[in-house]
């Protein structure tokens, strides 16, 4: 006991690690723990690859027993005679699998097909010469072959091979291509993102149209066998980040992954910053735009969101709209985004500061309409402030949430009536009330939707500042914020890049002139760019 | 090894010394002793920052001719193991010394004109932990933070400027130069220190901008630029203030804001300027500590930097809180502190000028 | 365990330090102006204007300025009584005027209360300071008015005065701090009154327009009237100064802007004419004497007069009037030891050494300065610079 406690004693100032425990910072492996011991980082282990038996009852049986064919009849398995002469059976899910193209391309060419010789493997022989399906494969890893049936693939098992032949049916019902709703743009397209990983990735390969465009299509790592496709430009995109994105999602072990936004949460490498990593859009054109300038887009199938890497606080602040606006109006946007930026971050924290420790700092008309206005009020007014910026976001949430009209008019109720009904009920005060509808106004500024999210955060901690410090908080709390989000990376790139470090002339916070865009931002490091 | 120092460019590592430096030299200035006699410093900063660039520059040489990529590593090389760790651990008492000196400023504005019935102990853990998590994050989080806020820094000095703008007299600069040549002559040396400990710090992580280089292009950058800062202010409150006046002030910039006459529906900016320059200063002092910490770790082949930077942080602030607690001891040292400093940083430093650039460079290990 | 008990560590330090106070902003109420006079009964009368601003939640704001007094031993103790009998907290960082008594300015006492007292208050430096004739309380009442309940029109008053007519000084609490230090000037504040009782003439003994109180200047809501300015001499105040008086000491040493004048026309007509600054006023001390080069620029108001001089004759009438104003105004303030032209920022201004400038005693050599001074008008319209002609 006693030499279990001075272990732990002596643990807690034994800071200094022998150096192969340590790995530079520089890697996007992250920074070696402040309290734990450093762990090897593990790839998790994949389940033994089963093979294709070559007696056809045997895979058929063991198909049956795997998707519980007695009490699951989606599961449709179809014998038949290839040749005239082999048993073959035909495995595909109802609903998933479109059974036109199974019928048509798959069983009636089987059928019809009059006997035949061949040297080559007759799975080789039945891909090549007898089915008329433009997508094909072979395989003998039970796993793909489950992995495809669950797809909506479907696989043709032959009585002695242990090959097997996958041909993509797929052939669900699906969303049209919509519009973008949350990321609307008046004089960009009006395409959005679908659920469907083949559209959206074509919604993609319309705008790219460059063969050193790929898209790597690989399973998502969860139980629910989702695949997820990494797209890019080969010879573009940074070697080394591409690989870093790769292994990041190799090592994703999970049970379920239903969007992008699991993705996200699983390859970020500050997990508890509030300020996502990673942007989520819906426009294919945004992600083009990325794809085109060296960055990773991330599409996983039945995610209308696709995910965009790296970022900077430059791509997270700026909208899809940006692009298309000449650069006068382009300038005149960004400043009041900016604006609003700075009102809905700083602004109520700012006015808690005056209002409770500094009121010298206020003109006379300021300080006697602020008294005036908090007559009868009985809350102090830190916990007014917080009150109601806890308030915006519940009406938030409730828009967001009450489906269709009626959210306009929780936002409506919300805003005007309860308000002024606060108001009269003493409360809240009407200055606090207007500084909280300014903040919420700037909020919206804010292009990306988790960004805007996470300025709330800091909202609030500002306001707990001011509260307890006044501008001395303030202060703080606001170097304490931009130090840990200097220190934030995305995939290696510093979140402030270009600003902090500086990396190149052009751009700024107003943006730059598309005239000057010849290729990609410096800090994208992109292939085409190395000597 | 964790030594968080990273890697940071020109921009970044100039702004950080611009701050340091400007806050330096504003700041830590010992009122009574240096306005006693008359207003000479700011003709004694403009041959010190001339002097400080030649030091500058000619430690950067000596660190190119001896191969070496930090102030640490020079001095451990010219001196060997043993005197070279002692100069390093005089190093480190200066920097912290450079750190602790402009808080100890800023912490009796603060609650002689901000908050009056705070104490300093409450104003000290803002310091604290503000100062140790930026130390502990490491020198590229310290420079590219000093980059996103150099422009507000400089700002909020130049709304200092116009607002005294109105108020400036000549004949306050008089009588001229007041003391004498000797005075003049001792002025020069302690606004070097000031001037000199930042880029000292600077090369203390040249590694981290890219190499000596890199890091003498940055240090002339702030140099002019924090230089310029310095000697505007201290121009602008000697034509504000008669020296009697400066001789009783603890931060004439400040009373200089505070002493704008705004109208009667604006905004008054005073304390808002006041905290972006206590940002800066808990930001130099950071970057003082972190230099500290990385010399000592370097010097004693520490592995992890955290810790120590952790440490030296809560070593400043109690320095710090002894200062503000008046003790007899620590206020005998902080006036010795402040009236010999630069000449325990001037002798090694030149010590090290002379020998770095003679001593031949010793194969490389 | 290791996060646990540095969480604790770090809970425990950022508990164990308070955090800053924080004053309820409708909990207060706020000085606006302090004056300070000589008490019935106890050493000092302290009036403060409070301002409590109260309203309806809904908006509307319905300011509440009073005005209080207490007497007390210190200013501290008189403060003290106004607190205890105050429901708010009272809050120093609005104060914009320090007025004082002229009595206690004449006892020299007004330093002692600024050192003292009013910096542990924490009053901002940038305050303005006023002098009143009779009582301070009398003379803040006064200022008030039914359109505006608190002394703001006063101090338009005296800023709109300083800079249109030149004929009073706004001076900070800081400035006359600075005056009372050194040896190289000293100040004049802003000068008022009550506007009754029988007219008075200043220092200088002139009776153009002597600091009056008959209320003939200004005829309107405020029974308070900026009058001229006082004159100190170092922290005591050693004589008033009318509006004329003041603006002729203004055109010589600085901070002069524009002003009108009247003189007599050598046929006896009276001539009124709005003066504007030219150049910078120069002072060049040599053996004694005091030079003092000003240029002006001046509008001669009356036509007909216009038509009947010449210019350079009406020039140099109007510029010997003055300097004859200013030479009599010096000698006046010398003899009552008030440098308030700035002789001494010339006279710094030939010394290298502190020690050289502290040894030479300027107070008493002011003394024994001569003053000329050299005026040079010129007239903006003159018959030979009409259009119309």
């Amino acid at each position: 006991m006693k030499r279990k406690w001075k272990e732990r004693f002596s643990r807690l100032f034994d800071f200094d690690k022998p150096y192969s425990a340590y790995e530079l910072l520089e890697t996007e492996s992250g920074s070696p723990p402040f309290f734990s011991d450093w762990q090897e980082e593990s790839i998790p282990k994949r389940p033994q690859e089963r093979s294709v038996s070559a007696s056809l009852e045997e895979n058929l049986a063991l198909l049956k027993k795997e998707y519980r064919q007695d009490i699951n009849s989606d599961l449709i398995l179809r014998r038949m005679m290839f040749g005239g002469k082999i048993k073959a059976c035909v495995a595909f899910m109802n609903g998933m699998a479109d059974e036109n193209q199974v019928s048509d391309f798959i069983i009636r060419p089987a059928l019809r097909l009059e006997s035949f010789e061949t040297t080559t493997p007759l799975a080789v022989f039945a891909e090549q010469s007898v089915f008329c399906m433009q997508e094909t494969e072979r395989s003998s890893d039970w796993r793909l072959i489950e992995q495809a049936v669950s797809e909506g693939r479907s696989v043709v098992f032959f009585e002695g091979e242990t090959e097997t032949v996958i041909m993509d049916t797929r052939g669900f019902a699906s969303r049209s291509v919509p519009e973008a709703e949350n990321e609307a743009s008046v004089l960009g397209p009006h395409e959005a993102f679908t659920e469907n990983i083949r559209t959206n990735i074509t919604l993609v390969r319309r705008i790219v149209k460059t063969p050193d465009f790929v898209c790597e299509l690989r399973s998502a790592g969860a139980k629910n066998c989702v695949r997820l496709a990494i797209a890019y430009r080969e010879g573009v995109a940074n070697r080394g980040l591409l690989n870093e994105v790769k292994r990041r999602l190799s090592k994703i072990d999970a049970d379920m992954i239903m969007s992008v936004g699991t993705i996200n949460r699983y390859i970020e490498e500050h997990p508890l910053s509030p300020i996502p990593q990673t942007l989520a859009t819906e426009r294919p054109d945004r992600a083009a735009a990325g794809i085109m300038q060296g960055k990773i887009v991330i599409i996983v199938e039945g995610s209308p969101q696709v995910t965009v890497l790296p970022v900077t606080a430059g791509t997270l602040l700026s909208s899809a709209e940006d692009a298309y606006l000449r650069r006068p109006i382009g300038v005149l946007v960004r400043l009041v985004r900016i604006f609003g930026i700075l009102v809905t971050t700083l602004m109520p924290a700012y006015f808690l500061a005056l209002a409770c420790h500094h009121q010298g700092m206020l003109s006379t008309e300021v300080l006697t309409t602020i008294i005036s206005s908090r007559t009868m009020v009985f809350l102090p007014l830190p916990l007014e402030m917080i009150f109601l910026l806890l308030v915006f976001q519940l009406v938030r949430e409730a828009g967001i949430r009450v489906p269709g009209a009626m959210g306009q008019a929780v936002g409506i109720i919300g805003g005007l009536i309860l308000g002024q009904a606060a108001v009269a009920a003493n409360i809240v005060s009407t200055v606090a009330l207007i500084i909280v509808a300014l903040t919420g106004l700037g909020n919206f500024a804010v292009p990306d939707y988790s960004t805007q999210l996470a300025l709330a955060y800091y909202r609030i901690l500002l306001c707990l500042s001011a509260w307890i410090g006044g501008l001395l908080g303030v202060g703080c709390a606001v170097l304490v914020t931009l130090a840990l989000l200097s220190a934030q990376k995305s995939f290696g790139v510093p979140f402030f890049t270009p600003f902090a470090p500086r990396t190149e002339r052009k751009g700024g916070i107003l943006g730059e002139d598309v005239r000057m865009h010849k290729r990609a931002a410096d800090y994208m490091n992109t292939e085409e760019a190395r000597p | 090894m964790n030594h968080r120092e990273g890697r940071f460019g020109v921009q970044e590592a100039a702004a950080v010394a611009t701050i340091a430096l400007a806050i330096s030299s504003v700041f830590s200035i010992d009122a009574p002793d240096i306005y006693a006699d008359g207003n000479v410093m700011w003709l004694a900063s403009a041959f010190a920052l001339v002097i400080s660039a030649v030091l500058f520059l000619c430690l950067a040489q000596a660190m190119e001719r001896q191969g070496c990529e930090s102030l640490p590593e020079l001095a451990g090389r010219v001196f060997g193991g043993f005197f070279g760790g002692l100069l390093n651990l005089i190093l480190i008492l200066l920097l912290i010394f450079a750190a602790v000196t402009p808080l100890f400023r800023f912490m009796f504005l603060i609650t002689d004109f901000v908050f009056i019935d705070a104490s300093q102990n409450s104003i000290s853990v803002y310091f604290l932990i503000c100062c140790a998590l930026l130390a502990m994050l490491g020198m590229e989080v310290i420079a590219r933070s000093a980059r996103l806020l150099i422009w507000l820094v400089v700002i909020a000095f130049g709304l200092a400027f116009l607002f005294a703008a109105p108020s400036l007299e000549a004949y306050r600069l008089y009588p001229m130069p007041g003391a004498g040549g000797a005075e003049l002559i001792r002025q020069t040396a302690l606004s070097v220190f000031r001037y000199l400990t930042p880029l000292l710090a600077l090369l203390t992580v040249a590694k981290g901008a890219h190499g000596v280089r890199y890091t003498k292009k940055a240090g002339l950058i702030a140099l002019a630029a924090g230089g310029l800062l310095s000697l505007v202010c201290q121009l602008f409150t000697g034509l504000r203030y008669s020296y009697a006046e400066l001789a009783q002030m603890d931060a004439p910039l400040y009373r200089l804001v505070m002493d704008a006459r705004y109208s009667q529906s604006s905004l008054r900016l005073d304390k808002a300027i006041l905290f972006i320059w206590v940002i800066a200063g808990i930001l130099s002092a950071a970057y003082y500590v972190y230099c500290a910490s990385l010399t000592f770790v370097r010097t004693f082949k520490t592995g992890d930097i955290r810790p120590v930077a952790a440490l030296m942080s809560c070593f400043a602030i109690a320095a710090l809180l002894l200062l503000a607690l008046n003790t007899d001891g620590a206020e005998s040292t902080m006036s010795f502190a402040q009236r010999y400093a630069w000449l325990i940083l001037l002798v090694p430093v030149f010590a090290l000028c002379i020998a770095g650039t003679v001593k031949r460079r010793r194969a490389a290990q | 365990m290791r996060r646990l008990i540095v969480g604790a560590i770090i809970c425990l330090v950022l508990l164990s330090v308070g955090c800053v106070k924080s004053l309820p902003i409708d909990r207060c109420s706020y000085v606006m102006d302090i004056g300070v006079e000589k008490g019935e009964r106890l050493p000092y009368l302290v009036t403060l204007m409070l301002n409590s601003p109260a309203g309806s939640s809904e908006g509307g704001s319905e300011g509440s300025v009073s005005l209080v007094s207490a007497e007390g031993r210190s200013l501290f103790e008189a403060i003290e009584t106004l607190s205890a009998g105050l429901p708010n907290q009272l809050n120093f960082t609005r104060t914009t005027l320090l007025a004082f008594s002229a009595e206690l300015a004449e006892a020299g006492e007004i330093p002692e209360i600024m050192d003292i007292a009013l910096s542990k208050l924490r009053i901002r430096e940038n305050a303005r300071v006023m002098i009143m004739e009779g009582g301070v309380k009398a003379a803040l009442e006064g200022a008030v008015s039914e359109s505006d309940p608190t002394t703001g029109s006063l101090k338009i008053n005296l800023e709109n005065m300083e800079s249109l007519l030149g004929t009073t000084v706004d001076t900070k609490w800081n400035e006359l701090k600075e005056a009372f230090d050194s040896d190289t000037h000293d100040a004049l504040v802003g000068f008022c009154a009550l506007n009754e009782g029988e007219p008075k003439t200043d220092m200088v003994g002139s009776n153009e327009y002597s600091y009056l109180g008959g209320g003939l200047l200004i005829e309107g809501e405020l029974k308070t009237a900026i009058m001229g300015s006082a004159v100190f001499s170092k922290g005591r105040m050693v004589g008033v100064l009318d509006g004329q008086n003041t603006m002729l000491v203004r055109m010589a040493a600085g901070g002069f802007v524009q002003g009108r004048i009247r003189l007599n026309t050598p046929d006896g007509r009276e001539l009124s004419v709005s003066l504007y600054q030219g150049a910078e006023p120069e002072i060049s001390l040599s053996g004694g004497v005091a030079r003092f080069t000003i240029a002006l620029e001046a509008d001669v108001e009356m036509p007909k007069i216009l038509q009947d001089f010449e210019p350079e004759l009406l020039e140099t009438l109007i510029s010997e009037d003055i300097a004859k104003r200013m030479a009599l105004v010096f000698k006046r303030t010398q003899e009552a030891g008030a440098d308030v032209f700035g002789l001494g920022k010339s006279a710094i201004k030939g010394f290298e050494r502190t020690a050289d400038w502290e040894s030479y005693d300027f107070p008493k050599q002011f003394y024994g300065f001569l003053a000329e001074f050299f005026v040079t008008v010129k007239l903006n319209h003159s018959p030979d610079n009409n259009s119309m002609e």
